[in-house]
């Protein structure tokens, strides 16, 4: 089993109307077994701004304290907030120092600029980034979750309507999935702010 | 000539050593084994030749002394998705028209469906050679049967007769990812999905080939009705020809195996009517 | 049992057939005779064969280039009353999974019981076969035959394609002369007897429950329960478990099919009583 699939992990990220929305599911696995049910892929770093990182657990949790402590120095040194793009290209950066000894995860990055504009990107574990205005997506079983998205996206969602579809597009792929699933989450983030709502997915 | 006094506290330039022991002078079938580099022992005793054919010299370059090894592999992957869906009296099945290579695109226009009856269609992805073979046992089996027994094979007996054929060669297996798809004695439609060596089972839709796992979860959702609250409704063979070809337009997109054509047919109890729609190109 | 194709020689087999000319039906035999598999021709085929085409459990395949399907959690134990089967009913291709309503308790014949574990293929193929040696058997003697017996010829059958990378751990099990009888069958041809296994890759979760809660006394409600449990447990806790829970209770008459629920509602069921049981 490659590195990447022993803990198990699904994340996708879609654009809408002037909104975005980031998925993952919450299982933490080792190879077979199912060790917790509730664990955080998708992290806040700051108030329109989410990480969702898919891999091995312990660089899962290792990054998301690096990119929070390296976004908080910056945010005190330039005394202005981090912009989507700049986060994006600082993670592929810290991604990229460790060339020859990579940490084992993949990000998705999504966020609202300033003027509401979504933004989307993902990367491999070595920080080449890929930058779309539809949908990223990231994980053990990216195969189910292209398709789905591929086929469930239309551009300018509204909100609700991209909530649902990120909920489909999740639950459908993880259910084809061994290694990903039992329970979802899911968190919209528009210029009014957050909104997060737990999935009841399959516990098997 | 004398040469230039060598710097302090360096020893003397060392010779390379060969690190194989003495008796790694033949091999274990017996052959004598020849020095690759000259600090082997005994090597300077093989002078190169001048007037030697070109290349027989008598230093081994590493070839027999390291053998690589090369081993032919009887498989080839030539791609390609195949879809099957089934209704209260139909079935669809569909398949793209690719054949490739690696990244190479042998061909545009190579069916990957072969009806076996006027009621069933196998379409298979996978190796095509492997496909042929499989095809023409299976027509051999079904000729023989309706010899015998004066009539077609039913779908039932056709998906039995289809996994033992894939079992027979469990040693040595058809790369073959196989879908059956017909309507069976009592007008119903009725699809099975293998696996190589001829584990199947009767399912409502089924999918096999390198774009499977893009279209899956969308037909568990859509047909299936999975993870859905609204209101399941029974869906026409329109509808589910619709579906099929978004399913292709996604495979195509995401698959570089997928593309260029997609072939339809659409099974009932009076028998197959075939279309075709274009898909990308890329 | 195995021979290569090509093999051919008329051996008449009375002395009636001596002189007269038999069409050569051996090389069609061949093509339609499932019973003659083709071995690669190499120095070595069972290593040929195991380490390329093994339908392994879990992952130990994912060197090879043909993935097959496998399956996962099975259980069944003997009781007073009888035994209890219940398995899942996943089945996965390395991460992917291939199906959720895989039937992996397979009816040889209304007395008899056979349960899939590992190779998909290889667990249906050799069990149906099975089937048709135990009719055959029953032809022969005007008898049924004992649980036993099938066990046994199961096992003789994995013992000619030892070493060949076939992957099966199954349960037969049935009601005969002697009573509810449980063997256990491995593709080592292992053959074991005893009142309670569980096999697959969910086999260690569903053993905490049941030997937990195993009693040889227990009534019929109460051994369908555990059955049901047992497999719940496996199916939350291993990746390569899940769907659908296929309970059968095999009786002095026969086996019987007692239910097959999504063990996602069981989840929900069982996660309701717990709250109640805490308030």
């Amino acid at each position: 089993m490659s590195i990447l699939e022993y803990n198990g992990a699904a994340i996708i990220a879609m654009a809408g109307k002037n909104c975005v929305g980031i998925a993952a599911d919450t299982r933490l696995g080792v190879q077979a077994q199912t060790v917790a049910c509730d664990f955080k892929k998708v992290f806040k770093m700051g108030d329109k701004l989410f990480v969702g990182l898919a891999g091995l657990a312990s660089d899962v949790q290792t990054l998301d304290q690096l990119l929070t402590f390296r976004k908080n120095l910056y945010e005190l040194k330039e005394e202005r907030e981090m912009k989507p793009k700049v986060f994006s290209a600082m993670l592929s950066s810290i991604l990229y120092e460790k060339r020859f000894g990579p940490y084992f995860a993949e990000p998705v990055v999504a966020g609202l600029d300033d003027d509401g504009k979504p933004f989307l990107s993902a990367m491999d574990l070595i920080g080449a980034p890929v930058y779309t205005d539809d949908f990223v997506v990231s994980g053990t079983c990216t195969g189910n979750l292209y398709g789905m998205c591929e086929t469930l996206y239309k551009p300018d969602l509204e909100p609700d309507d991209l909530f649902e579809t990120l909920a489909q597009a999740l639950l459908a792929s993880v259910d084809r999935d061994a290694l990903s699933g039992w329970g979802g989450v899911v968190h919209i983030i528009t210029k009014e702010g957050v909104t997060s709502r737990e999935l009841k997915g399959r516990q098997d | 000539m004398t040469s230039l006094p060598l710097p302090p506290h360096s020893s003397p330039r060392p010779l390379l050593t060969s690190p194989l022991p003495r008796s790694a002078l033949t091999h274990a079938n017996g052959i004598q084994r020849l020095p690759i580099h000259h600090s082997e022992p005994h090597s300077m005793a093989v002078p190169a030749s001048f007037d030697q054919q070109p290349g027989a010299d008598s230093i081994d370059h590493g070839v027999t002394e390291a053998p690589y090894e090369r081993r032919f592999s009887p498989y080839d992957f030539n791609g390609g998705t195949t879809l099957a869906i089934s209704g209260p009296d139909f079935a669809v099945v569909a398949g793209d028209t690719r054949m490739s290579t690696g990244y190479e695109i042998l061909s545009r226009d190579v069916s990957k469906l072969h009806p076996l009856t006027d009621h069933c269609v196998l379409a298979s992805a996978g190796c095509k050679t492997d496909v042929d073979q499989l095809r023409s046992v299976l027509d051999i089996r079904s000729d023989m049967y309706r010899h015998n027994h004066q009539k077609d094979m039913k779908v039932t007996s056709v998906a039995q007769m289809l996994g033992n054929t894939l079992y027979g060669r469990r040693f040595f297996p058809y790369y073959s990812f196989n879908v059956l798809a017909g309507v069976d004695a009592e007008g119903k439609g009725a699809v099975y999905s293998y696996d190589a060596i001829g584990s199947f089972e009767r399912t409502h839709f089924s999918a096999s080939g390198s774009g499977q796992s893009f279209v899956v979860p969308l037909l568990d959702n859509v047909i299936v009705h999975k993870n859905r609250q609204d209101e399941k409704r029974e869906l026409g063979a329109e509808e589910v020809v619709e579906i099929v070809k978004d399913a292709f337009v996604t495979a195509g997109e995401r698959d570089i195996y997928t593309g260029d054509k997609l072939e339809i047919m659409v099974i009932t109890k009076d028998g197959i009517q075939k279309s075709t729609f274009p898909l990308k190109a890329d | 049992m195995t021979s290569f194709v090509g093999e051919t020689s008329f051996n008449p087999n009375s002395l009636l057939e001596i002189g007269s000319r038999k069409p050569n039906f051996q090389l069609a035999n061949d093509l339609v005779d499932d019973g003659n598999f083709l071995i690669p021709n190499v120095q070595d085929p069972a290593f040929f064969c195991r380490t390329n085409f093994a339908s392994a459990s879990g992952d130990k395949d994912k060197e090879q280039l043909v993935k097959f399907a496998k399956g996962t959690t099975t259980l069944a134990f003997k009781f007073n009353e009888g035994i209890i089967v219940s398995v899942d009913s996943r089945s996965t291709m390395g991460a992917y999974i291939a199906s959720q309503t895989v039937k992996k308790i397979i009816e040889i014949n209304p007395f008899l019981l056979g349960t899939m574990a590992g190779g998909a293929a290889d667990c249906s193929y050799w069990e149906r076969n099975l089937g048709m040696q135990c009719r055959l058997y029953e032809l022969r003697n005007k008898k049924r035959i004992s649980v036993a017996a099938a066990s046994k010829l199961l096992a003789n059958t994995m013992n000619s394609y030892r070493g060949y990378g076939l992957s099966m751990g199954t349960m037969v099990t049935g009601w005969d002369e002697t009573g509810p009888q449980l063997y256990y069958v491995d593709n080592d041809a292992t053959r074991l007897h005893d009142n309670l296994f569980s096999v697959g890759s969910g086999s260690t979760y569903a053993y905490g429950v049941l030997d937990t809660f195993y009693r040889p006394d227990l009534t019929v409600d109460e051994a369908i329960d555990l059955g049901k449990r047992a497999i719940y447990h496996a199916t939350h806790r291993d990746a390569y478990s899940g769907g659908i829970n296929n309970l059968y209770h095999v009786q002095a008459d026969g086996w019987k099919k007692i239910h097959s629920i999504d063990v996602n509602e069981l989840h929900y069921e069982f996660r309701d009583e717990k709250n109640e049981m805490v308030a």
